[in-house]
């Protein structure tokens, strides 16, 4: 028996609160121009259900979609012609990195440090931002953290 | 359709419910009942998310709302044994139902984590308990499970996120365990059933309990100190056959005479009189060692129904020697025979040759190879050493006890033996062409003894296999 399939598969009801929810974001992104319509969060929540698959992953809520439309909505390079789309990719890229830092990384700021890359060197490529900025981040996290065990190891050994 | 039809309570199908996964299993079958309508089964499906959404965000110290498939089925499954710790709770299958239609998930998890918690404190309580009076015996097993096995398991145990988890090394066996228990009600079960065992054993002098392991040991051609073996069953075995001598039930040792009056004393009975008298001394002995625990009693009797079979079937086959363990200070002398680790220098054993060559009499040749050897290789090289005449090596047999008998026996009829195992007998064995010569004086000295002789010497080969599962230092 799948377990996680059983709390996965949540009822309709909770679906469509979820989609409000996601609604709610309009009020902050109208600000830069930006709105979802209830045919794209429910897209969004498609997305994450698929990240979240392929990459191995478990999660309950919708607090991720949520916080990466609040942190994202304020860019420069965000168009509202691939609003929704572009947040598709950013929800896909967001759980392959938390694979890719090992989960070393907290949600809060690996969006932080997305963000970041996305409106400096990637300039609104989520191309980019994946393939380049996040790869080379995530290359350098697991060296540090392996840095960091070995001298731990080293330190306990001398012990 | 009558009245009592209709007042007629819809009853949940208990063999449907799967004890490792009760209240999953509840929730389907109160579904298949009706008992459970579709809405509920939303509700409880979306308290359910939300309980394993709260547990992955404390299990990242909210850092994170997601984690890999392997660790999400890890925390439900936590969760899932913590919510049956509650639901297992409750007297029936239908006030589960009912209960899991007036509260919230969240509740009923709550209260599971109670129980879990509770549980925890008292298998702690039970383990200090436990390597406070622990038995003072060499035995590795039950000593690194009390010092090291249990000690891991509570450092990695945790309500929150691995309730349902077993992790440690138990290596010693209990009589009675029940291995399809999981995480503390595994371990609780474990140490309670471990208590009652020490408990017991501890009436005893500590002393003869040790005899007694090392004497089934001895046996069995084992060091008792590395085997796993219940100490409380071969204590038991022992204390009800002791007290059937007409010994006292604090005592444990059982002298050769007292075994053949055993013996003959089962001989005369049907297997219901066998069972009858077991059963009579165990009572008594719970009496006189002043056990006043149901649960121990309950325990004794328990450990007679799953004896009994193992019994009748040394009686019926005359090897009574092999469940009854023996005080071997009688033959104490013959085990230096045995001592591997304890063989002779080439000089020294030149040496000996030598001066058994110089002697005349056969006594005295004797005489000197049992002053001088302390190993069976030794004993081997002494017997192709050609310095014992045909006639003379059978005094050198004649010094040998079954035990050692039965060792030479496996090293002579090895290939008959590997051919059929417990076919095998020394009734019918003949000297081969290709043998050497006390290997052939070997076979004619066995034709020689009686009977029950051979018979006692064929047990010790069989109960010799029975315990390694193999032909031992032979293969």
């Amino acid at each position: 028996m799948n377990l996680l399939r059983i709390c996965g598969s949540m009822g309709v009801a909770l679906n469509q609160l979820n989609i409000e929810e996601i609604l709610q974001t309009n009020e902050q992104s109208s600000k830069h121009g930006l709105v979802l319509i209830a045919e794209e969060a429910k897209g969004l929540i498609e997305a994450r259900n698929r990240a979240i698959q392929s990459h191995g992953r478990v999660e309950m809520g919708i607090e991720v979609i949520k916080k990466i439309i609040v942190a994202f909505c304020t860019s420069i390079y965000m168009d509202p012609e691939d609003y929704a789309s572009t947040l598709n990719e950013l929800i896909e890229v967001f759980y392959f990195m938390k694979n890719e830092t090992e989960d070393r990384i907290g949600d809060d700021d690996l969006i932080c440090i997305m963000q970041h890359f996305f409106d400096n060197s990637s300039r609104g490529s989520v191309e980019l931002l994946k393939s380049r900025d996040m790869e080379l981040f995530a290359r350098n996290s697991r060296c540090q953290n392996e840095e960091a065990e070995h001298s731990l190891e080293g330190e306990t050994s001398d012990e | 359709m009558s009245n009592t039809d209709l007042e007629q309570p819809i009853l949940v199908r208990k063999e449907r419910l799967d004890p490792n996964q009760y209240t999953l299993s509840l929730i389907k079958e109160g579904s298949r009942v009706g008992l459970i309508d579709q809405q509920t089964m939303e509700r409880i499906q979306v308290e359910m998310a939300v309980l394993l959404g709260e547990a992955i965000f404390r299990y990242t110290k909210g850092e994170s709302t997601s984690v890999k498939v392997e660790t999400g089925q890890s925390i439900l499954l936590s969760i899932l044994y913590t919510l049956d710790a509650c639901m297992k709770s409750i007297s029936s299958p239908e006030e589960g139902i009912a209960l899991l239609k007036v509260n919230s998930f969240q509740e009923i998890y709550g209260k599971g984590v109670e129980i879990v918690a509770l549980c925890l404190e008292e298998a702690k309580r039970l383990y200090q308990k436990i390597k406070n009076y622990r038995l003072d015996i060499p035995i590795i097993a039950y000593q690194t499970t009390i010092d090291e096995a249990l000690p891991e398991f509570f450092k990695n145990y945790g309500v929150m996120f691995n309730a349902h988890q077993t992790m440690a090394s138990i290596d010693y066996p209990l009589l009675f365990d029940d291995i399809r228990m999981q995480g503390i009600f595994y371990i609780q079960q474990y140490l309670e059933k471990l208590e009652m065992e020490t408990q017991f054993c501890s009436l005893f002098n500590i002393e003869d309990v040790t005899k007694v392991l090392h004497d089934y040991g001895w046996l069995y051609g084992m060091d008792y100190k590395d085997a796993l073996i219940n100490v409380f069953e071969i204590v038991m075995i022992n204390a009800t056959f002791s007290v059937l001598s007409g010994n006292d039930a604090h005592k444990l040792c059982i002298s050769m005479s007292q075994y053949e009056l055993l013996r003959e004393k089962f001989a005369g009975l049907d297997h219901n009189q066998c069972a009858s008298l077991i059963g009579k001394a165990i009572e008594v002995m719970a009496e006189d060692l002043g056990i006043t625990r149901p649960e121990t009693k309950e325990y004794m009797r328990r450990f007679k129904i799953a004896f009994m079979p193992r019994f009748l079937n040394a009686l019926d086959n005359d090897s009574l020697k092999n469940v009854i363990i023996i005080n071997l200070e009688e033959n104490r002398s013959l085990e230096i025979v045995f001592d591997e680790g304890n063989r002779m220098d080439d000089e020294s054993f030149r040496i000996m040759i030598d001066e058994i060559l110089e002697c005349s009499e056969t006594a005295e040749k004797t005489a000197k190879v049992f002053a001088s050897i302390h190993s069976l290789g030794d004993f081997i090289d002494v017997l192709e050493a050609d310095c014992f005449f045909e006639d003379e090596i059978h005094s050198l047999f004649d010094q040998l006890g079954d035990v050692e008998l039965s060792i030479l026996a496996r090293i002579v009829f090895i290939e008959e033996i590997r051919t059929d195992t417990m076919g095998f007998s020394l009734q019918d064995v003949r000297p081969k062409s290709m043998d050497m010569l006390w290997q052939v004086e070997f076979a004619g000295f066995l034709n020689s003894l009686s009977t029950e002789r051979l018979k006692s010497i064929e047990n010790y080969i069989h109960s010799a296999f029975q315990a390694t599962g193999s032909t031992g230092f032979l293969d």
